[in-house]
């Protein structure tokens, strides 16, 4: 239930949930959505529901200890003391969160609670807001609660801000133009995931069956686009449906996607991908570390320890850290080495764009560092030796796929996605939409319907 | 009233949604007496309308007749098991002469029952009667390997009883061995043996069958044991060249990185199973590279092959149980037989699973992999239908599919098929 594309979620929870936070009174859909989150996480992770609401209560508390009327005048032993809990907040929140990183990593995957890494930094962007005087009026612990287990966004964000959320109460309103638009929204993630991600991702699956040293390089090249496709599209999806669920119960969209693939270069890039995590990595890490204000030595430095960590937190196997190292590298030398070139050559970013992230999406995709290098030298087969390869075995994958990578190439135009959100309230793009709807629960049923289709070999 | 047309108007994707779901929702009530009457619904996480869905995958509607279906499913099981034949078992394996007699009289009777009903499922009695003959002529044939000449006293029966002499009596090559009396068990050698795993508890019971359940080898028809049979031995990898493999993911891995030579054909598709590999599409390739989709049927009917090469069985490993299995797999032997009588059909066991999923999976583990394995290994007959085991080649003591072969623990890497095609030279029959 906890995926947003399965029977269970669309027709069981998301009807029966949103009717009756309909119908609940303003004051208390707040507590009717952590109510309902609680439900829906439990669903999926049993007993690991219990770090979520051990952590929240926490957070809460110490939350409203450190909190005081923001531009009120502040005594040293005051601010010191605010300092303090603030510090001890985040150091917490970091500690829970990498423990169970490393339990996962060291015992067993499934001790990792699921969307920890999303809900343990909406906690620690809570406590420095409420530091820094950035929240208006002191939450509730319902207020805190729904924010920080709300289901859309606690499986795999957007990381929302607090006050993004319009908690307060009486705050949010539901109009029906809004749930038309979130459920717009839905359908069309709902499809970008199902019909695109999931079924795009089964080139990789192949090519990871077939083993890398037995293919092709044109072989290889169209597996890190599909690759990179899968996860844009699944994410993408996702968030889209995250967005569309959260306007549903009257909040904004939250935009966690802005079309990267249209970027001008990597650094900008990682402004329009997954903008949620990077403007959080820049607010609460980069600019408290100083910036790009202290000199061109500690803006690299901060711009390292940033990727770092940002490859950490994606995952704590060495590939993730290679992951964020090697995009670290390539936006300080974007921005210190080739920043002129890029200015004054149309179109170039957008070129290295293409060319780089998929590469550097092959170095997330692939765990086993031995087998990420033979894979590079399916990629570049200047140097390494081949296996037993068929060299026609891209043709073959392009006769099945090539309407998937079609497809994947005209979402990645701006244009193609804005044209369908501006027409959506056409009659055309109603039946296109209930179309697409109706098709994806189509694959998601008969992929849930029987444990063992889901296999198939 | 003007409210609600306004507050409707708002909504239109949301109404349309709803309207769809009810709409569904309404034939999936109707269906479930007729078409969706045998479908399991869990009304707590599915909808009703998962059924219309479900349903359109399986091409199962509101208005089908479920009775048909399952009778289409059934009909070869019912008509492989005749009361006849199975009455026959215990005389025919004592070897007395008298009761050979009857077995081919209730033979020849019910060769007359069929092609009155002009069923299709004519061959279990096409080969009781065949038996029957070649039980009548076993004295004439003994001498004649005497003399040295088998094939002459054959030709003499088929002229007698053109009708009920099947095409495909096999001539008796020079590498068969013949025995005095009809074997009750096939000799080491023949086949090779079913490779054996470690349990490691995890197995459903639900998709196997009780351990006592007993395989019988038929004593008369197709799956019977002659008086003969062949060994298994090496040979190069011309002997493929008029071979046809059909099987699943794994058989299409083997026709792109087995390295197999150019005139050796292929059928196979993803997910491809005993109870579909007759009415799907499947992809037709053939080792040069061209490929197109046909059906079985399509390619067995067009074709003639020496050699016939089944792998299939994995997908299976989810659909209760090992008896149904192995009445299917009974069924699609048949077939295929019966369309390419003179071809030499080899049952490729499973290929095991790693020791991490068969160790862990309820379905896809060794357990019952061997278990069927065992099953379909005893429709081997030692003159046209053998039953092969790779496993040998690719597993740990244990029986687990070695770690190194595989990312997934189900199909081996590119690079690793040449193990499959150098156990198929070390066990070929050649005739």
């Amino acid at each position: 239930m906890v995926l947003f594309s399965s029977m269970e979620f669309i027709f069981r929870f998301m009807p029966v949930f949103m009717i009756v936070y309909w119908i609940t009174p303003a004051r208390y859909k707040n507590a009717v959505l952590f109510g309902g989150s609680i439900v829906f996480y439990a669903s999926g992770e049993g007993l690991l529901v219990l770090v979520l609401l051990a952590a929240t209560l926490v957070n809460y508390l110490i939350g409203a200890v450190n909190w005081d009327t923001p531009g009120r005048r502040r005594s040293k032993a005051l601010k010191a003391q605010r300092h303090q809990y603030a510090m001890a907040a985040v150091g917490l929140d970091a500690a829970i969160l990498v423990v169970f990183k490393i339990l996962a990593a060291a015992v067993n995957s499934s001790l990792l609670p699921l969307g920890i890494s999303f809900y343990i930094f909406k906690m620690i962007s809570f406590q420095l807001d409420i530091y820094w005087d950035r929240l208006e009026e002191q939450p509730s612990f319902l207020d805190t609660a729904a924010y920080f287990t709300m289901f859309p966004q606690i499986t795999q964000g957007p990381i929302m801000r607090f006050k993004e959320g319009r908690f307060y109460k009486e705050g949010r309103r539901v109009t029906p133009r809004q749930v038309e638009s979130g459920l717009v929204y839905f359908v069309l993630g709902l499809g970008m995931k199902v019909l695109l991600a999931d079924r795009i991702g089964l080139l990789w699956n192949d090519i990871t069956r077939v083993g890398y040293d037995s293919i092709s390089t044109p072989l290889a090249w169209m597996g890190a686009f599909a690759f990179s496709f899968q996860l844009y599209f699944d994410f993408w999806g996702y968030s889209l449906m995250a967005g569309g669920l959260g306007m549903m119960l009257g909040f904004r969209f939250i935009e966690n996607f802005d079309h990267p693939y249209a970027a001008s270069g990597i650094a900008d890039f990682y402004r329009r991908w997954h903008k949620t995590l990077g403007f959080w990595f820049r607010d609460y890490i980069y600019i408290p570390l100083g910036g790009s204000r202290e000199g061109v030595l500690s803006t690299i430095s901060n711009l390292m320890i940033v990727w770092l960590l940002t490859g950490f937190w994606h995952g704590s196997s060495v590939n993730f850290i290679l992951w964020g190292l090697v995009l670290g590298v390539l936006i300080i030398l974007e921005k210190f080495v080739f920043k002129w070139f890029l200015d004054h050559i149309p179109f170039l970013g957008t070129v290295v764009v293409w060319i780089l992230i998929p590469l550097t999406w092959v170095i997330f995709a692939i765990t086993d560092l031995k087998a990420l290098g033979v894979y590079f030298t399916r990629l570049f087969p200047f140097f390494g030796q081949e296996a037993v390869v068929y060299g026609g075995d891209f043709v073959d994958y392009l006769k099945t796929y090539w309407p998937l990578f079609t497809a994947s190439v005209l979402l990645c135009i701006p244009a193609t996605f804005n044209m369908i959100v501006n027409f959506r309230k056409s009659r055309f793009a109603i039946v296109v939409l209930t179309v697409v709807f109706w098709i994806s629960v189509y694959y998601v049923n008969s992929s849930a319907a029987n444990t063992f289709m889901y296999f198939k070999f | 009233m003007k409210n609600l047309k306004k507050f409707l108007k708002k909504i239109p994707l949301l109404l349309t949604l709803v309207l769809t779901s009810l709409l569904l929702s309404l034939v999936a009530y109707a269906g479930r007496a007729r078409g969706y009457r045998d479908y399991e619904l869990d009304p707590a996480s599915e909808p009703i309308l998962s059924l219309v869905l479900t349903g359109i995958h399986d091409h199962v509607y509101p208005w089908t007749d479920p009775d048909r279906e399952n009778a289409e499913k059934e009909e070869p099981q019912v008509a492989q098991a005749p009361a006849e034949s199975q009455e026959a078992e215990t005389p025919q394996a004592e070897g007395q002469e008298e009761s050979q007699q009857e077995t081919t009289e209730g033979g020849n009777e019910e060769t007359e029952n069929s092609e009155e009903a002009g069923s299709e499922e004519e061959s279990p009695a096409e080969e009781t009667s065949e038996e029957g003959e070649s039980s009548e002529e076993g004295e004439e044939e003994e001498t004649a390997e005497e003399g040295g000449e088998e094939e002459a006293p054959q030709e003499e029966p088929e002229e007698e009883a053109p009708e009920e002499e099947p095409a495909w009596e096999p001539t008796i090559g020079e590498h068969a061995i013949v025995t005095n009396t009809v074997l009750t068990a096939l000799p080491e050698g023949v086949c090779s043996p079913v490779v054996e795993a470690k349990d490691y508890g995890v197995a459903s019971s639900r998709y196997r069958s009780p351990s006592d359940t007993v395989y019988n080898t038929d004593t008369e028809g197709l799956f019977a044991y002659r008086n003969f049979y062949y060994r298994l031995s090496s040979v190069d990898s011309d002997y493929f060249s008029n071979a046809l493999f059909i099987g699943d993911s794994r058989t299409g891995g083997f026709s792109i990185y087995g390295n197999m030579n150019e005139s050796c054909s292929f059928i196979y598709k993803e997910s491809l199973s005993v109870y579909t590999v007759f009415s799907e599409m499947l992809t037709y390739r053939k080792s040069n590279g061209t490929s197109y989709s046909n059906t079985l049927e399509e390619i067995l009917s067009t074709n003639t092959f020496d050699k016939i090469y089944i792998s299939l069985g994995v997908n299976e490993l989810g659909i209760p149980d090992t008896e149904r299995y192995y009445d299917k797999y009974r069924d699609v032997i048949t077939r295929i037989h019966e369309m390419q009588p003179d071809a030499l059909i080899f049952i490729q066991g499973v290929m095991h699973v790693s020791e991490k999923k068969s160790s862990s999976d309820e379905i896809y583990n060794n357990t019952i992999i061997v278990e069927r394995n065992r099953a379909v290994s005893t429709l081997a007959n030692g003159w046209n239908i053998f039953y092969i085991d790779m496993n040998s080649e690719v597993c740990d003591e244990n029986g687990n599919l070695l770690p190194d072969l595989s990312s997934d623990g189900v199909h081996l890497y590119g690079s690793q098929y040449g193990r499959w095609k150098d156990f198929l030279m070390e066990n070929a029959i050649v005739r």
